[in-house]
């Protein structure tokens, strides 16, 4: 178990994950239904906790973009924008120079997971309810995306299940505390630039998630790093490498690679819904 | 003025600020920065707001007989309906969900299917900040609620076969150095208009003319809906925001989409709300 898990997992009363999550379950349920009182929703909402003082950043009435709000790519391999598309899809996570390196637990993990998606009594909530499928599962997925560059931030915004991934440029990670209780199926992810390469460092995982359509599991005290880098004009690759103690004897790499298809606009995506076609893109299967 | 001359001077006129539609002398069209995030002012008052000074038709506004925050600080939907914008049969569907309202039994709107909330919708949705990602081809808008998205394509045309998609077919472009002006077509159905739970048609039309202050503190928003099919004339309404520093949370509506008590939904009232779910994986 990690660090981090740790402390909160032995607290006694009102962890303050929990607390935090049921909040936000409130906020779906009450909100949508049109059922939330003015207080409650000035307590709890993102928007009205930052008026009293929380969230990142704190300053009010920030004054715009200096130079603007238009990014402009020091170099062309920097510019990484664009909708982009994976070469092929693997339901296992490909793993560099080997397998996954499973410790006892995450072997324990793993086989129980396996064995509970086959039997049924575990769903993946990814595919069948349409959640986030979190990092580094996306990463893989046979749907297009695009990247969005802005001045200060990457955009990740993919098309399925319209998960939005915002990884600031050259600011700190959140705080500790906030790693602690606001637990994300994408995590909280902080970007550089190394030459041409951009570093994405990202933590502060739920356990909500797989690491692939298998069942692979980590732990919320897993951290991902992702070099993000141009092959050439139309071709990216994201090398992302893991590491998570609760899991694995040591950390491992994956890498992922696609195509620029400027040809392509991300489409709406629902769930349960027809979608696009994506027969064509290698290592999917349909089911029938 | 008819439909559609109404709908070009908001594509190309401005609808409250002439002063602002695009000089062909002027200088090189710079780029409005919409940049950082954008909180709803006027959260617990309207759905949409009426556009001070604008003659013409008006949005759906809180019944002043049924106050939408009443004593018990019970929020209520309850649109005035003598409003002339309202087809007859748009009237009968929407009756039902004012009384239910009247009544304490709140409606599900578009977020609590965990469904998008379309156009206009998506400058409706309470519990976070709106952005606009700008790039020089696209503006892209993201919410924090259930992550939605949507996308406007700049300086192109309309496609000639859009369909009918949850946020349609978004085109734009930049005009006076301070707007955004952005036409929707190809929208479909199953979104409601406003929070009264207002439906419309697939015809519907969206003129949006996003205007930012200059001093980057207040974005506002007004627009013009056409739909024939379910309104008897276009109406215009606008939605203000105030600017705050960027903060994109992660807020997944499926994990846990649950209702307390009844609720309005499908035209009855009902304690099961349905959630989009896939029986199939799509892969």
């Amino acid at each position: 178990m990690g660090r981090n898990s740790c402390r909160y997992k032995d607290a006694s009363s009102a962890e303050p994950g929990q607390a935090i999550a049921s909040w936000r379950r409130f906020i779906h349920a009450a909100g949508a239904a049109g059922l939330v009182l003015a207080a409650a929703l000035a307590a709890v909402t993102g928007a009205d906790a930052q008026r009293a003082g929380g969230g990142r950043g704190q300053q009010d009435a920030p004054t715009g973009t200096p130079g603007g709000p238009i990014y402009t790519p020091p170099s062309p391999a920097m510019n990484i924008s664009g909708v982009w598309w994976t070469q092929s899809y693997s339901p296992k996570i490909q793993v560099l120079g080997g397998d996954l390196p499973l410790n006892e637990k995450g072997s324990a993990q793993y086989a129980g997971n396996m064995g509970a998606l086959k039997d049924g009594t575990l769903k993946d909530e990814a595919r069948h309810l349409c959640v986030p499928d979190g990092v580094p599962r996306i990463l893989g997925n046979p749907y297009p995306f695009q990247i969005i560059q802005t001045p200060g931030r990457v955009t990740f915004v993919y098309e399925l299940n319209h998960v939005i991934r915002p990884v600031p440029l050259d600011k700190p990670q959140v705080s500790p505390e906030e790693l602690e209780v606001a637990l994300y199926y994408s995590g909280h992810s902080v970007a550089h630039w190394e030459g041409d390469t951009l570093v994405i460092e990202t933590a502060g995982f739920n356990e909500k998630t797989f690491l692939d359509a298998t069942g692979a599991p980590h732990s919320d005290a897993m951290t991902t790093i992702e070099r993000i880098k141009k092959l050439n004009g139309t071709t990216l690759e994201d090398v992302i490498t893991v590491t998570d103690p609760e899991m694995f004897t040591k950390p491992w790499s994956s890498r992922f690679v696609y195509d620029l298809h400027p040809e392509v606009r991300l489409e709406d995506y629902v769930c349960g819904e027809k979608h696009r076609d994506i027969s064509k893109v290698q290592g999917v299967v349909v089911p029938k | 003025m008819t439909r559609s001359a109404l709908l070009l001077g908001m594509i190309f006129g401005g609808l409250a600020w002439p002063m602002l539609a695009v000089s062909e002398t002027g200088p090189a069209q710079t780029i409005p920065d919409f940049s950082g995030g954008w909180d709803r002012i006027g959260d617990l008052l309207e759905t949409f707001e009426a556009i001070p000074g604008h003659a013409g038709a008006g949005p759906l506004l809180v019944d002043p007989l049924h106050p939408h925050v009443n004593q018990s600080r019970d929020l209520t939907w309850a649109p005035a309906l003598d409003n002339p914008i309202l087809k007859a049969e748009t009237l009968a569907k929407l009756r039902p969900i004012a009384e239910a309202e009247i009544r304490g039994i709140p409606h599900i709107k578009d977020e609590g299917h965990c469904q998008p909330s379309g156009v206009p919708g998506l400058l409706n949705v309470r519990g976070g900040l709106i952005e606009l990602l700008q790039t020089p081809a696209q503006v892209t808008i993201i919410h924090p609620v259930d992550q939605q998205v949507r996308r406007i394509y700049l300086d192109v045309p309309h496609s000639q076969n859009p369909g009918h998609t949850w946020y349609g077919e978004s085109v734009g472009h930049y005009e006076g150095g301070d707007t955004l002006v952005v036409d929707t077509i190809g929208l479909n159905d199953k979104t409601q208009t406003d929070r009264f739970g207002t439906p419309h048609s697939d015809q519907m039309r969206v003129v949006e003319r996003y205007r930012v202050a200059g001093d980057h503190r207040t974005l506002e928003v007004q627009f013009t809906v056409d739909d024939p099919g379910a309104f008897t004339m276009p109406w215009s309404a606008r939605v203000r925001f105030r600017a705050r520093p960027a903060n994109f949370t992660e807020q997944i509506c499926a994990e846990n989409n649950r209702f307390v008590g009844l609720v309005f939904d499908g035209g009855k009232a009902t304690t099961s709300v349905y959630t989009p779910t896939a029986g199939k994986p799509d892969f």
